[in-house]
């Protein structure tokens, strides 16, 4: 059997043919599955959790659910990025309540990955607005804080936060609004601390 | 550091949002790690489901051995289509194996009497 290498050529097509090729035993579909689909869902995760080697894990197990479910995949179902960025966001979830329970470090707590342009004071100050909305992220409710994360930091759609949280779109623009609510109200707490009350 | 009044305005708070989802945004790309780990999951994923189909040819493949591969499956074949044959329409030639068994013609009798005799014995006689 041939093994997937993750370096091959990409040609452009649809997940979900990709996916169905990757189940008829192509290596090289999955080799373009995780070159598209892994940013978003390590973006996501990191976001949720505030600690990569975490949120690759999950990412990871994630895909791993998608290899298991590719000879089902039924072409009419939901986008392929759509289910993954959904089972991405249960996963952190639960994550997210496990870590509570065993009083884990706080998002605020969890150290940022190193920068190498950390230097430069521009960067310190995006190092610090990230690191204060991260803090603020994690004092709101989980709900809250994935429909803010989706809309906001990855840019999605309310029609495809919906069909990943498997909620309404008017419940995603509720979330959301109230998310934004607290977290302007927590950030602006920290502005003057954060040296840029000019904004 | 001056300390002002907050706005309270949604289309405010979008604003004043705007650079810390800025400053989230954009963080590194799965490492190239990462990635080997999820495509040797996939490649395992394949594997495992290969294997019970791997299994059951290995099983098909033995049974055929034991039965003397093509010659003797054809044998085997052409055995049962006689069989199947000489149990439907016996040919002509071939003895009735109960005659064989019994020593006399199919069909004896149950009652070791005629019919003549047990009218008689009705009758009185």
């Amino acid at each position: 059997m041939r093994m997937i290498r993750p370096s091959e050529p990409l040609a452009p097509r649809d997940d979900a043919d990709l996916l169905a090729l990757y189940a008829r035993g192509d290596p090289d579909a999955a080799a373009q599955l995780a070159q598209r689909l892994g940013p978003p869902a390590v973006a996501l995760a990191t976001r949720m959790l505030g600690d990569r080697a975490e949120a690759e894990d999950v990412a990871q197990e994630a895909m791993l659910r998608l290899w298991r479910l590719a000879p089902d995949w039924q072409t009419g179902d939901a986008r392929v990025s759509t289910w993954l960025l959904r089972v991405v966001s249960n996963l952190c979830i639960d994550h997210l309540r496990r870590r509570k329970r065993r009083g884990g470090p706080a998002l605020d707590q969890v150290p940022e990955p190193p920068d190498p342009a950390q230097g430069a004071p521009e960067r310190m100050q995006e190092r610090s607005r990230a690191e204060a909305l991260r803090a603020a992220l994690d004092d709101l409710p989980d709900r809250q804080r994935q429909a803010v994360v989706l809309r906001h930091i990855e840019g999605l759609g309310n029609a495809e936060i919906a069909a990943i949280m498997d909620i309404g779109t008017e419940a995603v623009e509720s979330l959301t609004a109230r998310g934004k609510k607290q977290l302007a109200q927590a950030l602006r707490g920290r502005r003057a601390e954060l040296g840029y009350d000019d904004d | 550091m001056t300390e002002r009044h907050a706005p309270q305005d949604p289309a405010d708070d979008d604003a004043f949002l705007g650079p810390y989802f800025a400053a989230a945004r954009d963080p590194a790309p799965p490492s190239s790690a990462w990635t080997a780990r999820v495509l040797a999951d996939a490649n395992r994923e394949t594997q495992r489901r290969a294997a019970p189909r791997r299994a059951a040819v290995a099983r098909g493949r033995r049974i055929f051995d034991v039965l003397g591969g093509w010659a003797g499956l054809g044998a085997l074949a052409a055995a049962a289509c006689a069989g199947l044959t000489i149990g439907l329409a016996p040919l002509a030639q071939i003895p009735d194996p109960l005659e064989i068994w019994i020593g006399a013609a199919a069909g004896y009798d149950l009652l070791p009497v005629t019919g003549d005799e047990i009218l008689l014995a009705l009758d009185g006689g």
